[in-house]
């Protein structure tokens, strides 16, 4: 049964609003081709005309205090459904956003009020070969409310997770969200979106470790004045992986802020693709947006393709966007060699730090966890290990090492 | 400790050294002063192996312990690893690797190259902070990352720093004096005093006979369009600020 068809056919009785509303958008999208200008550089034809089989459920929460998790299926309580229906606007990717709808088989919704001070973690391992999995996540946090939520994609086997997160911030409420997408040989295709109220403040960490195919569609709406996004990503390709980032984010508001910092280091025969946009129309006064995506291209069979633009209306918007795709600073290069650092070591540094950066504000210890990750990715990745150590100048400190290896 | 032979090196196919002649003993400081151009730089980058620097002609051997070796069959950091340092004229900005973590990653891989122990973080430490007294580079630098944001002044005591951790065989200065007051100066130059021994040579190359008072070279070289033109003792480096390089260039012919 091709991709497609899995629609027609879908098991369960899923989450009731979704999939009648999906099945007829699905009927009318069908899902991209090649000459779906959003997808012009990533194709799914491999996806979309293999077998496919819906495999169930699959998220795995691990939560904390301060956070309710609900897994509803069926019809749902009015509550939940109101919060659906206001984050709606703000999905991204039509397609596969409609064909999770018909296909999921469970809504979790993670309700988080006040200060919860241990992170969330949602977990998805990725489906099995020749299965589509399509988890759906609801992330509702009231006002004032603060959330770290880690969510992991990972990926054991050669199977399709289509997932589709939606998020939704009360007035001056904070969301700190890291999203790891570590999917080896499978494929991810994702959509997150997120509509935020009055001085609410959202800071997104994406990293892509490879994968053969890993596909972010990430929408903002800042819909309430004062409002904040912070979308950073970093990816790293090597051998055949693909990755793809598309961003938009939505002013409709004044005085709301949005920035995107996406860095990556292509390897391989790997692509990356950034399509960064932002639309500030028509908001009043106070509106600022900040894109940059930086790309380190490390061989010659590596692409990147990068789009970040700009859509404003008027001139008081303080705003940048820019783009660069380069090589190794060869300046640097020298230098640590010349100092003794060898060769393939050095740009192992080079590359690193210039990754690492990014990842400087994320807690704690997934921070290590990621430039571990990177690092193994690396070759030489060892070398940087050394650069992780806690060197203390300061003297009052006894010897001033912690954690020497 | 260096010997240098009919060395002539081009850069995108142009001739940069002539045929380049010097020999430098164990212990001494050469001074290399000479006109905007004329291959100072090249000089070093060729001694330290940089690429795009093409060796047409010559030799380079290099004493170490285990006998000559010759630098322009080894890889930068071979070279390095052997004993030589260049203090770059312009230090190179690194963001996001700080200098001590640099540092020590360098140091470690010297150590490794030659067969021993590397440093652990608090031995390592000890050192630094020790070598960093006596260049007086403020803490706060340590922990940065390389000379990013750094002043022209805080660059050229960061490379005298790291020539002071890592004890090479032989250390060429470029330009360390250009851009330093007279309080730099003296702190720089005392770092490199401090470092002059028996089984230590330097090339330093300057502009200035200035530098010179305070780190006073055995012998004195002018280098013009790609060769040494003239050589002598210190007094040289003040008769050529009187006089300039015009007279020389024509004693040389050039
Ligand atoms: N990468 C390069 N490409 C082309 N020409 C170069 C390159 N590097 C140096 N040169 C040329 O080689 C010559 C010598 O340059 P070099 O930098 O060695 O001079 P220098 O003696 O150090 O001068 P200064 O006193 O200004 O530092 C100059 O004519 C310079 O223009
Ligand atoms: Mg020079």
């Amino acid at each position: 049964m091709a991709l497609l068809d899995t629609s027609r056919t879908a098991p369960g009785k899923g989450v009731a609003p979704l999939r009648s509303a999906a099945k007829a958008a699905l009927e009318a999208s069908g899902l991209p081709g090649r000459k779906t200008e959003a997808w012009r550089f990533t194709s799914v034809r491999d996806l979309t005309t293999a077998d496919a089989t819906p495999a169930q459920g699959g998220l795995v929460v691990d939560a904390a205090p301060g956070v309710d998790v609900h897994r509803l299926q069926g019809e749902l309580p009015a509550d939940v459904a109101g919060w659906l229906a206001a984050v709606e606007p703000t999905l991204p990717n039509a397609h596969f956003v409609a064909l999770n709808g018909v296909l999921a088989d469970e809504l979790v919704v993670l309700h988080a009020q006040g200060h919860v001070v241990a992170p969330v973690t949602v977990t998805h391992h990725g489906a099995g070969e020749g299965s589509v999995s399509t988890p759906r996540l609801l992330v509702v946090l009231e006002p004032n409310a603060e959330l770290t939520l880690v969510e992991r994609f990972g990926g054991s086997s050669k199977g399709l997770t289509n997932a589709v997160t939606q998020v939704r911030l009360g007035a001056n409420a904070g969301l700190r969200h890291i999203r790891v997408h570590d999917v080896a040989q499978a494929s991810l295709i994702g959509a997150l979106g997120v509509a935020q109220e009055r001085d609410s403040r959202y800071r997104s960490l994406v990293v892509s470790l490879g994968g053969r195919l890993a596909r972010l569609d990430l929408r903002v709406r800042l819909e309430g004045a004062g409002s904040r996004c912070d979308l950073d990503g970093l990816y790293h390709v090597d051998g055949q992986d693909h990755v793809d980032h598309h961003l938009r984010v939505e002013h409709h508001a004044p005085h709301a802020t949005s920035t995107q910092t996406y860095r990556g280091v292509l390897d391989g025969r790997g692509v990356a693709v950034f399509d960064g946009q932002a639309q500030v129309t028509r908001t009043g006064p106070g509106a600022e947006a900040h894109q940059q995506n930086r790309n380190l291209l490390l061989s010659e069979g590596a692409r990147a393709h990068t789009k970040p633009h700009l859509e404003i209306d008027h001139d008081e918007v303080v705003a940048s966007h820019g783009a660069t795709v380069g090589s190794l600073d060869e300046d640097a290069l020298f230098y640590l060699r010349a100092r003794g650092v060898p060769r393939e070591d050095a740009r192992t540094i080079l590359v690193h730090a210039f990754l690492r950066e990014l990842l400087e504000s994320a807690p704690t210890p997934l921070r290590d966890e990621l430039a571990a990750a990177l690092r193994e990715r690396l070759p030489r990745g060892e070398v940087t290990a050394a650069m992780e150590l806690a060197l203390d100048v300061d003297e009052a400190k006894g010897d001033g090492i912690e954690g020497d290896a | 400790m260096l010997t240098i032979e009919n060395l002539h090196a081009s850069v995108d196919g142009n001739a940069i050294l002539k045929g380049l002649n010097l020999r430098l003993e164990a212990g001494q400081v050469h001074a290399i002063m000479g006109p905007n151009g004329a291959g100072k730089s090249t000089l070093s980058y060729v001694l330290s192996g940089r690429e795009g620097y093409e060796v047409t002609d010559g030799t380079i051997l290099l004493d170490t312990p285990d006998g000559a070796v010759d630098l322009l069959d080894m890889e930068i950091e071979e070279r390095a690893a052997a004993g030589v340092f260049l203090a770059f004229q312009y230090p190179v900005a690194i963001p996001g690797v700080s200098n001590l973590h640099f540092l020590r990653t360098a140091l470690n891989s010297i150590r490794k190259a030659r067969g021993e122990d590397e440093l652990s973080g608090a031995q390592f430490m000890k050192l630094a902070r020790a070598k960093a007294r006596t260049v007086e580079l403020p803490k706060e630098l340590l922990k940065r990352a390389v000379n990013d944001g750094f002043s022209g002044g805080e660059k050229k005591r960061n490379e005298i720093f790291q020539m002071a951790v890592l004890e090479p065989r032989l250390a060429i200065l470029d330009e360390t004096d250009s851009g330093l007051d007279i309080d730099a100066l003296r702190i720089v130059s005392e770092g490199v005093n401090a470092l002059r021994g028996p089984e230590r040579s330097m090339l330093v190359i300057t502009h200035y006979q200035r530098l010179l008072d305070h780190i006073v070279p055995d012998v004195v070289h002018v280098l013009v369009d790609g060769r040494i033109v003239k050589t002598g003792d210190k007094t040289l480096a003040l008769e050529l600020e009187a006089k300039g390089y015009d007279e020389i260039r024509q004693a040389a012919a050039i």
